[in-house]
């Protein structure tokens, strides 16, 4: 068929430029009988009878048979006969050529001012035009490539200066935007990339150039364009088949070394599904936990420690909602879908201006759009969860949706144990994503995503906890013209936990806790010169926190019950932020960001007599607030600063300074994240969180930009950083303020990573050392950590070694082997005892001076992969893990028990054996 | 078929899961655990009332380690006052120092000076002398809820110069076993008793930290400031109750040295339990600063006040007579002899047999001397 396209252009377009042209010839008539003859023998007879030349894929019209008496009909008339109730149709041009195609009839006629631009004469131009239907969507790519789109108003003579080009840059399978889309042209070397929403506007010469675009996973497309004015240009990507085995992770854009941004990291799903993990499915903060800078506590837990800060330091966010619990089951998995996710962007040096309201990192989270051409339904089947999705156009190329949902059947496994204490246990866990998109039109697009969590589980003894995540968010972008765009964002996010006991009826209770927040903001986009690009925009947010409730729980119960009161704050920003190319060697990122907190009554807070430390023992009072005083307020301006400066073609010098706020902090005193951690906003006694970070980054590229490499130091400063007392509750604590240590923090750090991005082997091998310390600021109260000295916090694990490499043996089979090192992080033992006033003290070493053993696990897995024909009813593909391979008991924490007076020490490994797993992927 | 299989490896794993859950809790003894060292602790302070002031030195322990504390005899303890005054205590053995009561001048501050016999020297901080006011009162209210006895304290500093409290006590009770038994055996004969086992009195003194402080107020003046709950059911209450409350004014130092300490239990380091810390006090080696020593050494006289009230609360115990013996096999008994039983026409009599441990009231820990102030 291509062969034969291919020709007939050739043919054609020889013949037509050639001039010759017998124009307007009158419709000879034929007389004919064709009694159950071949196509191919029809075709002999008329060509015989008539100067009609026939153009056609002989293997596809062999076995039409051709019963037909004709008497005076024209060749159009038979035609129509011969190819009735078939998929065949035909075209008949000006020379007498007839083209026999499937499905689509080739136009045989051109524009008519198609070659009016003089000096444009020599174009080549696509002239066999085919649908785009599924069947040629490649040929029509490819065709895309060669024709030459005239953008703006056409001119016969371009004057020179700039233009803007703007438009998408879009999956063509799905329709789905690609996000950080890198497009170009050489001479001058003028560039940019798609933002979120796949688009881009790039302002260039005017004239004829050859635009190319690059992106992850896609294939590497160019675009002849002639610029006459500013105009758009949508682009369609066709998906690199071959990708489902490339290692894709990015640095910052494509391109590690040209980026202005620094310690930014981008995975994409593929990546994700790459990496092993302890129960088979691709888990997104496992994966991220494999990247330097990035650590946990506890094995079990996905609280991210990003460059020294604490968990609660990582705005994390899911579609532009705010997630405040990102795990599942304890922390044992993490609560998004890998079905539905896209890819996943963590900044943890430059920090956009947009960005704000945490002091350590950015982690995006972006959810596909769903299949905007046809249903597709994928999911898989692993040892603890199953997961189903569904997607597919609401109203085709506009609108889409894409449905997931996730749940596991432990409960359903817990039940058929014959062991009474796990019968009694129960665990459960569901997630289901919503997301719709809708283009209304070129310059409006909306967006719509909900999404909702819940956990359940009693593992040992009565207790039942909860948690619940509720987000949505709705997403509005418009394109004023080819230099502003905006989009206008709402979401809404709600996390809640419960305890419930019902062991004794007259004790049985409920504790609550609950936070949420709605957001709106707008942000703009504004290429106000082809070297300055501005954004900037305004967002405000309010939080709604209930601190706790303990309720009685049944008719029986006794309980008193104990409610705090709520808190609720509102917090606001505005930004701007300019990123200047002063040189094709120098560029450089400026922005500021003032933000405003205001803590809102009505509330009555605790006030503590001045100069006195902070505790119940000297609190002073109350002072009751109504609705709408203003309690507190905070606020001031956040600066951030990045330059990027090329030393050489493929190494670049990168430097960055950002200041940060925070209002809200979490409040934990347990080794790792836990379900009962609360939330607590900034107020009359606790200030905001401020921090600081200085980062010098060296970026090289080797072999072609094959291998990346890449140097990053970094130092962090933090004010008023909680740390917590000795014996304090905090749950329920009507006086949580007394239970807080501000501290200030200091971490600093350096990264050394090398990645091969593509080849049969790749994957990438990073080091970190960092620390990360505290020192308690506020020496006058009491149980002061270490008598006021600088002390490790707990998540300071000062050498990380992390290897994740995936060999590809074949297109179907893939194996992975990974390999993670990590200083054990700091604990406080009991070291004696001793008896003062006749009763038996025991004594804690300094905070944190000592460690648990450290961590080391090996993981490898095995991808096999079904068949690669890419038309077919079901894409399938089993995933074989084994988590922990050498079966090393790593400590997930260690405790003391009293037992019989005595203290013991013990060390528990969660998953301290082989895991072996087996998961099953399916797409159709 | 596919689906069944699937089930068939998720079961396991889940089993393998809980197992391993069960299974991977491994002992864990670091050497920061076993072999830390052994560190000084001082306990006692520095009497400038009419006591004899008493400082106790001993050493700290492995965790692990189940022996008595070792106690540090051979030291030299002085008290120093800052206006060159020197005060050395006695050692009278048993890791115990004495000073008999001086005078001290008021204005003078002063530190605790050791030296072991191991050459180690150590200071405390200087500390003020607190004057310690007296106590006003003890009061109390009976709590029919709760079944029990709220004890509080009164007390109050015109200077307003006290402000932190330490209060130590000791309750003594008085009570009887359910039995009375009244004959034992002496050489071979069943004689009248001549001790009464049935009546003892009972001490303890609780080791509970018990502070505050009236700095939220305009006044240096407590009121009603909760000492000890007592419950009926712990029977000290059936009879007479008495408890001797010491008082002493703290520095403010001092105050949350004694919070922290209080604050620090004994059970922590569970997977969700509390970060705890690390208390020492106001002392330090100046040998070696890597040496630590425990105790928070202050200078201060006691105050103290006594409380005896018969709040007669709280049931006895049923005991029953467990045996009826005769006059021969009742001098093989280790058990008590209540009393005699003459059966019918019987000349000799029977003896009532009841459990030691429902006659002897010395078997509860008690003694049978009645102290000075029982009525």
């Amino acid at each position: 068929m291509k062969l034969f396209l291919r020709i007939a252009v050739c043919v054609w377009l020889s013949f037509f430029l050639s001039g010759g042209g017998a124009f307007g010839q009158s419709t000879p008539t034929l007389d004919a009988s064709f009694p159950n003859v071949s196509f191919p023998q029809f075709v002999q007879q008329i060509e015989a009878k008539t100067d009609y030349y026939f153009y056609y894929d002989a293997s596809q019209l062999d076995s039409l048979q051709v019963t037909l008496q004709a008497t005076g009909l024209s060749l159009r008339a038979i035609l129509d006969q011969v190819f009735r109730d078939t998929e065949f149709t035909y075209a008949i041009d000006d020379q007498r050529r007839v083209y026999v195609t499937k499905g689509q009839a080739i136009i045989t006629q051109l524009a008519p001012n198609l070659f009016d631009a003089r000096s444009q004469a020599d174009t080549t131009e696509a002239i066999a035009y085919a649908s785009p239907t599924s069947d040629l969507q490649e040929q029509l790519l490819a065709t895309a490539e060669s024709k030459l789109f005239e953008i703006g108003i056409k001119r016969v003579r371009i004057t020179p200066g700039n233009s803007v080009l703007s438009g998408y840059v879009r999956d063509a399978n799905t329709g789905e935007p690609v996000i950080g889309a890198a497009l170009f042209i050489e001479k001058p070397y003028i560039g940019t990339t798609t933002d979120a929403l796949g688009y881009y506007s790039l302002t260039l010469p005017r004239g004829r150039h050859t635009l190319r675009i690059k992106s992850v996973g896609m294939r590497e497309s160019r675009r002849q364009i002639v610029l006459y004015s500013t105009g758009t240009l949508d682009i369609e990507l066709l998906e690199s088949v071959v990708a489902l085995k490339e290692v894709s992770v990015k640095a910052g854009v494509d391109d590690n070394v040209a980026g202005n941004q620094m310690g930014q990291v981008k995975l994409n799903i593929k990546t994700l599904k790459q990496v092993p993990t302890v129960f088979g499915e691709t888990d997104l903060l496992r994966t991220i936990l494999t990247l330097p800078g990035v650590k946990t506590v506890g094995e079990s837990s996905v609280g991210l420690n990003v460059r020294g800060g604490s968990t609660d330091q990582n705005l994390i966010s899911f579609n532009d909602a705010v997630v405040y619990n990102p795990s599942h089951l304890f922390g044992f998995f993490s609560a998004f879908n890998p079905d539905l996710i896209k890819d996943v962007e963590l900044y943890k040096s430059t920090i956009p201006a947009r960005f704000g309201g945490r002091l350590s990192s950015v982690l995006e989270i972006n959810s596909r759009d769903g299949n905007k051409k046809k249903f597709v339904a994928s999911g898989g089947v692993g040892l603890i969860t199953g997961r189903f999705t569904l997607e597919g156009p609401i109203i085709k190329d506009k609108t889409s949706f894409l449905l997931g949902g996730r749940s596991t059947y432990s409960n359903w496994v817990l039940k058929r144990l014959d062991n009474a204490s796990f019968n009694n246990g129960s665990a459960s866990f569901y997630d289901v994503n919503l997301h719709l998109s809708h283009e209304i039109n070129q310059k409006n697009s909306i967006y719509a995503t909900g999404y909702l969590s819940s956990d359940q589980f009693r593992l040992v003894g009565d207790t039942l906890y909860t948690y619940q995540n509720q987000l949505a968010s709705l997403k509005w972008k418009h394109t004023f013209n080819d230099k502003l765009y905006s989009v206008f964002t709402a979401s809404h996010s709600n996390y809640e936990y419960a305890i419930g006991s019902q062991a004794t009826p007259t004790a049985a209770f409920d504790l609550a806790f609950g936070i949420n927040q709605s957001n709106v903001k707008a942000d703009f986009t504004y290429f106000l010169h082809p070297n300055h690009t501005l954004e900037f925009g305004a967002s405000t947010l309010r939080y709604r926190l209930t601190p706790g409730s303990f309720t009685p729980k049944g008719s029986e119960s006794l309980v008193v019950p104990d409610i705090l009161e709520a808190e609720q704050a509102q917090e606001s920003a505005i930004y701007l932020e300019d990123r200047f190319e002063v040189s094709t060697r120098l560029s450089i990122t400026a922005g500021i960001r003032f933000s405003l907190f205001h803590y809102l009554g009505p509330r009555t807070v605790n006030t503590y007599l001045p100069g006195f430390p902070v505790e119940t023992i000297y609190a002073e009072g109350s002072q009751r607030y109504e609705r709408g005083d203003v309690i507190k307020r905070y606020g001031g301006p956040e600066y951030r600063l990045s330059a990027r400066y090329t030393l050489r073609d493929n190494t670049s010098l990168k430097v960055s300074y950002n200041t940060m706020r925070q209002y809200i902090h979490l409040l934990s005193n347990t080794m790792i994240v836990s379900p009962t951690d609360i939330w607590k906003l900034s107020d009359n006694n606790i200030k905001p969180q401020q921090g600081d970070q200085l980062a010098v980054g060296l970026y090289k590229n080797l072999r072609n930009n094959k291998i990346e490499l890449s140097v990053e130091g970094y130092y962090k400063n933090i004010q008023n950083f909680l740390d917590f007392k000795g014996g304090d509750s905090l749950i329920l604590n009507p006086r949580v303020e007394t239970a807080v240590i501000n501290t200030v923090g200091k971490a600093y750090g350096v990264e050394l990573m090398l990645k091969k991005l593509t080849g049969k082997l790749n994957g990438w091998v990073s080091y970190t050392y960092s620390r990360s310390l505290l020192r308690a600021t506020d020496l006058a109260a009491s149980d002061v950590p270490n008598q006021g000295a600088w002390y490790p916090s707990n998540y300071d694990k000062p050498h990380d070694f992390t290897m994740i490499s995936n060999y590809r043996f074949s297109h179907r089979f893939s194996f992975s082997l990974n390999f993670t090192y990590s200083t054990g992080r700091p604990y406080t033992p009991p070291i004696g005892k001793y008896v003062i006033e006749g009763s038996t003290r025991i004594y804690y070493a300094e905070r944190n001076q000592y460690r648990i053993p450290d961590y080391v696990r090996t993981d490898i897995s095995m991808n096999i992969e079904g068949n690669h024909k890419i038309r077919k009813l079901a894409h399938s593909s089993w995933t074989l893990a084994v988590y922990n391979l050498l079966g090393r008991r790593n400590p997930s924490s260690v405790y003391f028990q009293t037992n019989n007076g005595l203290i013991n020490g013990y060390k528990l490994s969660i998953f301290g054996q082989p895991i072996p797993t087996v998961t099953y992927n399916f797409r159709f | 078929m596919e689906i069944c299989m699937k089930y068939r490896f998720s079961l396991l794993g889940l089993v393998g899961i809980f197992f391993f859950l069960e299974s991977c809790i491994d002992p864990f003894s670091p050497p920061e655990i076993t072999s830390a060292r052994q560190y000084l602790v001082v306990d006692g302070f520095l009497d400038v009332g009419s006591d004899t002031s008493w400082i106790r030195l001993s050493r700290t322990q492995n965790i692990l380690d189940t022996d008595q504390p070792t106690q540090e005899n051979g030291a030299q303890v002085r008290v120093q006052g800052d206006r060159g005054s020197t005060f050395p205590f006695a050692q009278v053995g048993g890791g115990r120092y004495m000073l008999p009561p001086q005078s001290f001048q008021e204005a003078e501050q002063f530190r605790l000076y050791i030296r072991t016999s191991g050459g180690y020297e150590y200071y405390s901080d200087y500390v003020p002398i607190k004057k310690t006011p007296p106590i006003d009162s003890i009061t109390y209210k009976v709590d029919e809820a709760r079944d029990g006895i709220q004890f509080y304290v009164n007390t109050q500093d015109p200077q307003s110069n006290t402000r932190f409290y330490r209060w130590k006590f000791e309750e003594t009770w008085e009570y009887s076993m359910p039995l009375y038994s009244a004959y034992e055996i002496q050489d071979g004969a069943v004689v009248d008793r001549r001790e009464n086992i049935n009546t003892c009195w009972s001490s303890t003194k609780p080791a509970t930290i018990l502070v505050g402080t009236t700095v939220k107020l305009s006044q240096d003046v407590l009121r009603q400031h909760p000492i000890t709950f007592v419950s009926a059911s712990t029977g000290k209450l059936r009879s007479r109750y008495s408890i001797l409350l010491k008082q002493y004014a703290l520095t403010q130092e001092g105050f949350q040295y004694w919070i922290s300490l209080a604050k620090t239990t004994e059970q922590t380091g569970s997977l969700f339990d509390p970060l705890p810390s690390q208390i020492t006090g106001n002392i330090k080696c100046i040998t070696d600063p890597q040496e630590l020593a425990f105790g928070f050494f202050s200078a201060s006289a006691s105050q103290e006040k006594r409380l005896l009230i018969a709040p007669r609360m709280g049931r006895m115990g049923f005991c029953p007579i467990i045996d009826t013996l005769d006059r021969f096999k009742v001098l093989e008994t280790q058990e008590m002899i209540i009393s005699e039983y003459f059966g019918e026409n019987a000349i000799f009599p029977d003896y009532l047999i009841g459990t030691v441990s429902c006659a002897d009231c010395r078997t509860r820990g008690g003694t049978t001397t009645k102290p000075s102030y029982w009525p």
